[in-house]
């Protein structure tokens, strides 16, 4: 008689049910669609809506999972965001983490394919290069934030891989530098 | 190739999707050629457009055969009472001089706002065939058969209709039928940019989605086992 608080985060018993969070998904993006201009304002839209998830995720995580016990290293908040928080929301790791190699403030996750994407799809001779992963960057940056480590997160495609590069204020590099003097 | 065209319409009777097999335009198991000399003896005349036999069937050559080349030139493609050269092919058969003349014959395409008229008035058969019922809740037309092909029809919930024009002897139709109607449900509905308003489908994971369930109907002879 386990109740669904005692449950582990990280092992979800149900799956996602896809096309309920889809349906809903696609109209978030219709909406926002609606009141943008620009395919960076649509982007920007539905990582506001991301945001939102990120923060309130990363507080369940810490507590429910880790009983309370910060990240305060960016490269172990890095890892805790890769492998817990996405396989606590879309039940698998995110694919990949890189490290930009001409600036040390800037990160990359790799997604194959985000749960967001699986659907949408554009007509063959349009060049629209919306990304609806954007919301996942918003999560992304909702969570980093809240960790304290403040940055901004970018969604984009590239080879048909979508990344998320993540760009940490400089201040978050000078005190993870001075945590390593100690 | 199993099936050969596929139509989506929507509640409203707008035809929202088109499918053709481009392989079976192209073979020439539907056309055939035939010499003449003066007069003619298949009566020819010009019919939506097109130039079509509507008397004095023989060898072959039917009733609603189309001219496709006089003497080795080709109709044009948008305007088929033209030849490739300019000439009217009305009067180059109607020319002494031509002849003897060879004909092709066979089917052409349908062009796109024929299509778009034929489904609508699909549409509109659809509804009077389900008013002709003597029982109450009958479906409409759901199997049209002709000695060339055979088409099916499923209407949804929605009142969208998905039809599919197969060989006769073709099996497992109705997996097939369900199984563009759970791609319609995934790739179409689920997809933020698909206004319901009459806008075409054109999108690549919906052509994909297709394009594999074909390539399994035609290695296996059905869709148990596809891969979701």
């Amino acid at each position: 008689s386990r109740s669904p608080l005692d449950r582990s985060l990280l092992r979800p018993k149900t799956d996602l049910p896809l096309a309920t969070f889809s349906l809903l998904l696609s109209e978030m993006i219709k909406y926002s669609n609606g009141r943008s201009r620009t395919v960076q304002e649509l982007q920007s839209k539905l990582a506001d809506f991301g945001r939102h998830i990120g923060s309130r995720s990363l507080d369940l995580l810490f507590f429910r999972e880790r009983n309370g016990r910060r990240e305060l290293r960016l490269k172990n908040a890095l890892f805790l965001v890769k492998s817990s928080l996405w396989r606590m929301l879309f039940g698998k790791d995110c694919d990949d983490l890189e490290q930009s190699t001409d600036d040390e403030r800037t990160f990359y996750f790799v997604e194959r394919e985000p749960v967001t994407n699986r659907f949408v799809s554009f007509s063959q001779k349009a060049d629209t290069n919306v990304n609806c992963a954007a919301f996942i960057g918003g999560v992304l940056e909702g969570a980093l934030c809240s960790a304290g480590f403040q940055c901004q997160v970018a969604t984009f495609f590239s080879n048909d891989v979508t990344y998320y590069e993540v760009k940490f204020e400089p201040s978050v590099l000078t005190r993870d530098r001075s945590l390593d003097s100690r | 190739m199993p099936v050969y065209n596929i139509m989506i319409i929507n509640n409203a009777g707008a035809l929202v999707y088109t499918y053709t097999d481009q392989s079976r335009l192209l073979s020439s198991a539907n056309e055939l050629e035939k010499t003449y000399s003066y007069p003619l003896e298949p009566v020819i005349e010009v019919q939506d457009s097109r130039c079509c036999v509507v008397f004095g069937e023989a060898d072959g050559v039917r009733i609603g055969h189309c001219v496709l080349a006089v003497n080795g030139t080709n109709v044009q493609a948008g305007r088929p009472t033209l030849l490739e050269n300019g000439q009217e092919v009305m009067s180059v058969l109607a020319n002494p001089a031509s002849y003897p003349v060879s004909i092709k014959f066979g089917k052409l395409k349908l062009t796109a706002n024929e299509r778009i008229n034929l489904a609508g008035m699909f549409h509109s058969i659809y509804a009077i065939t389900a008013k002709l019922s003597p029982v109450a809740g009958s479906s409409g037309l759901q199997l049209l058969e002709t000695d060339a092909y055979r088409l099916h029809c499923l209407q949804t919930v929605t009142g969208v209709k998905i039809l599919v024009i197969t060989d006769p002897k073709q099996a497992n139709v109705n997996q097939v039928l369900k199984r563009i109607y759970e791609i319609y449900a995934d790739y179409a509905l689920k997809n933020p940019f698909f206004t319901m308003q009459g806008m075409n489908i054109n999108f690549t994971l919906f052509e994909e989605a297709v394009q594999s369930m074909l390539r399994h109907l035609d290695k296996f002879g059905n869709l148990t086992n596809l891969a979701p």
